[in-house]
């Protein structure tokens, strides 16, 4: 109770804050080049329920010792500076760090597995509908891992789409083309394949001695031009707008980097395709997105032993999420409700993670301002073979600069 | 007791909440993101700008008929008088001007914002009662800024009467401003922008407002590529 007492205490604290506070996103402009300088910052506290008679929850694991509450405490979920520009209208570019990610400093001994880059890109547009995008930047797979997370509702992402499973960034060229006024967008690009360890020190510029870069492709096709940040449909459609999107990505690696996500899945040696498709409508303020992708994986070298020992050549991992939201313009609130689930080895037998998340999100200044909360409720808390098995509440607030 | 105080609260509520209009008629342009909408002075047409940076002439079905050969960053708003068609540049922070018959570019001004990119000039027309153009920031805040007839700012009003402001313009003695979050027509006091009436619009991210000869009120949506004509019929207030 007194850990609720506080919680309120400093929400309620940032929301006077807040509401007395303008907003200093800066633009300059000298009529070719504009550039703008913004920012996000969002922090939390985060509370797991811990179940005493599970040994996972314990210090070393182990049931004779006290319950492991490291992880009851503040966080940041985000705290963005974001510089973004345009010369003319055939050129943008983008520089954005994350500088929570300044606090873990790489070292011989600590690899460096997280950059604070998170956008370092230019955009060329040589014809209307078309752009080539370099640098790095996220890959054009999986419509909810190309929302901003800013925009989002929830402090994190459903399991598969969160950056543990496949990478989100990388470095390399996108080619963009839109038809029909946005209703089919096509993406293609090439790519290192080594995700956000591309720009760490955990290649530091080596990547995977075979030299083969991974490919990735998406097309969608919707009922009016989709905005993959509509996660609430705060425009408040007035007929229903429906987008549905496929994308595939392929690479060939004889490395593999463990010990540094969750699942191990990121860089593995052998070869790696993933499909997947995601679908998301709206109307009058009530919003639903859904995803599912699926990873084909034959692996080589000392990654074989994924394979369990069966007479098989490959495993498949994978998972879906479904959303459904609902955001009131009147009251400043939005409610959504999450479904997600991940299976990380098809020859693992019970080893389905599944979440139910739900929360509410209060709008003091549209997404400027915001009230994020979250609970996550495990499902199947008592199989020892997942990683994650304790619910969560996590609860804070967002101000964007 | 109990039951009239509760009739009253829910009375208050229904009066306090803006009449919702119905559009009569509703075609698509093939401008792409439009983003604004001005009649011509004789209205044989309109006058379409885009996020493109691109101004467009078209017919009163909104069908291009003309492109104007200069082009900008993120046209945003559009206001036409008996000689001119003047654009605002969201981004740039510019008014622009071009000829009624060739839409050629004659000049251009800068009128200095420093708010997010996004989140610039919105709209323009002119203040008869006034005499001034005004231009309209979209949000965080938004500005009415009064403009002299060389496009030089003389005066400024913060207003917190919206989400947001997606166009402006001045039609029969009084300033209207559109919201494309609220999905919200404001028909505001010509000296203090103070709001006198509004009215609720079914349109999906509606951008740009324009009256035809007829006093018809007319909507252009970015997101559905139409355009909208709406009764502009008074309501209770």
């Amino acid at each position: 109770m007194t850990h609720v007492k506080r919680i309120f205490s400093i929400v309620a604290g940032i929301s006077l804050f807040c509401s007395s506070t303008g907003f200093s996103q800066t633009t300059f402009t000298n009529g070719e080049n504009v550039l703008e300088l913004s920012g996000t910052i969002a922090a939390y506290y985060n509370w797991r329920f811990l179940d005493p008679n599970n040994p996972n929850n314990h210090v070393n694991n182990n049931i004779s010792q006290p319950l492991d509450k490291k992880n009851n405490g503040f966080g940041l979920g985000t705290a963005r500076l974001n510089l973004a520009g345009m010369y003319g209208s055939k050129y943008e570019y983008r520089l954005e760090f994350d500088m929570d990610a300044l606090g873990t400093p790489a070292s011989s001994s600590n690899p460096g597995n997280y950059s604070p880059l998170l956008n370092a890109y230019f955009v060329y547009k040589p014809v209307r509908g078309f752009s080539i995008k370099a640098g790095y930047a996220k890959l054009p797979y999986s419509a909810n891992n190309m929302a901003y997370y800013p925009n989002q509702p929830y402090w994190s992402r459903a399991q598969i789409v969160s950056g543990d499973i496949f990478s989100r960034r990388d470095l390399g060229v996108t080619l963009q083309q839109s038809l029909l006024h946005e209703h089919i967008r096509i993406w293609a690009g090439i790519y290192t394949g080594m995700g956000e360890y591309s720009i760490t020190n955990v290649t530091s510029g080596n990547y995977d001695a075979n030299g083969k870069p991974e490919y990735a492709g998406r097309i969608d096709f919707s009922t009016n031009k989709y905005d993959f940040n509509s996660i609430y449909d705060t425009r408040n459609s007035q007929r229903p707008v429906i987008s549905v999107g496929f994308n595939g990505r392929y690479t060939e690696k004889t490395q593999t980097i463990t010990g540094l996500s969750d699942y191990d899945l990121k860089i593995i040696s052998g070869k790696k395709t993933i499909i997947g498709m995601d679908a998301a409508i709206a109307y009058k303020g009530i919003s639903a997105q859904f995803e599912i992708h699926q990873l084909i994986i034959s692996p080589t070298n000392a990654d074989t032993a994924r394979l369990q020992g069966k007479n098989t050549t490959y495993f498949r991992a994978g998972g879906l999420f479904g959303q459904l939201n609902y955001y009131n313009r009147k009251l400043k609130s939005g409610v959504y409700v999450r479904y997600d689930n991940f299976i990380p080895n098809d020859l693992v037998k019970d080893n389905m993670e599944q979440t139910l998340s739900f929360g509410y999100n209060f709008f003091l200044k549209g997404f400027k301002s915001m009230l994020r909360t979250q609970y996550l409720y495990r499902l199947d808390k008592n199989n020892p073979n997942l990683l994650k098995v304790s619910d969560e509440l996590r609860i804070g607030w967002q101000y964007m600069f | 007791m109990k039951k009239t105080l509760l009739v009253l609260f829910v009375a208050s509520f229904t009066f306090m909440e803006a009449q919702t209009l119905k559009p009569f008629k509703k075609f698509r342009t093939n401008v792409s993101e439009p983003s604004d909408i001005a009649y011509t002075p004789d209205f044989s047409g309109f006058y379409i700008v885009s996020d493109q940076g691109i101004l467009y002439q078209t017919d009163t079905l909104g069908k291009i008929t003309k492109t104007a050969p200069f082009t900008g960053v993120d046209f945003e708003g559009v206001y036409a008088d008996d000689k001119n068609v003047y654009v605002s540049d969201e981004r740039t922070r510019r008014v622009h001007v071009y000829t009624q018959s060739a839409l050629e570019h004659t000049r251009q001004n800068e009128i200095t914002y420093h708010g997010g990119m996004n989140e610039g000039y919105e709209g323009i027309t002119f203040n008869q009662r006034k005499n001034c153009f005004v231009i309209v920031t979209e949000k965080n805040p938004i500005y009415f800024f009064e403009l002299n007839s060389d496009l030089i700012k003389i005066n400024e009003t913060k207003l917190k009467i919206a989400s947001d402001i997606s166009a402006v313009y001045f039609y029969k003695d009084f300033m209207y401003a559109l919201s494309d979050e609220d999905q919200t027509v404001f028909r505001l006091d010509p000296i203090t922008y103070a709001v006198i009436n509004k009215w609720k619009i079914p349109v999906t991210n509606p951008e740009g407002m324009a009256f035809d000869a007829q006093g018809n009120l007319v909507i252009v949506s970015d997101f559905e590529q139409t355009i909208f004509k709406f009764h502009l019929t008074e309501n209770i207030k």
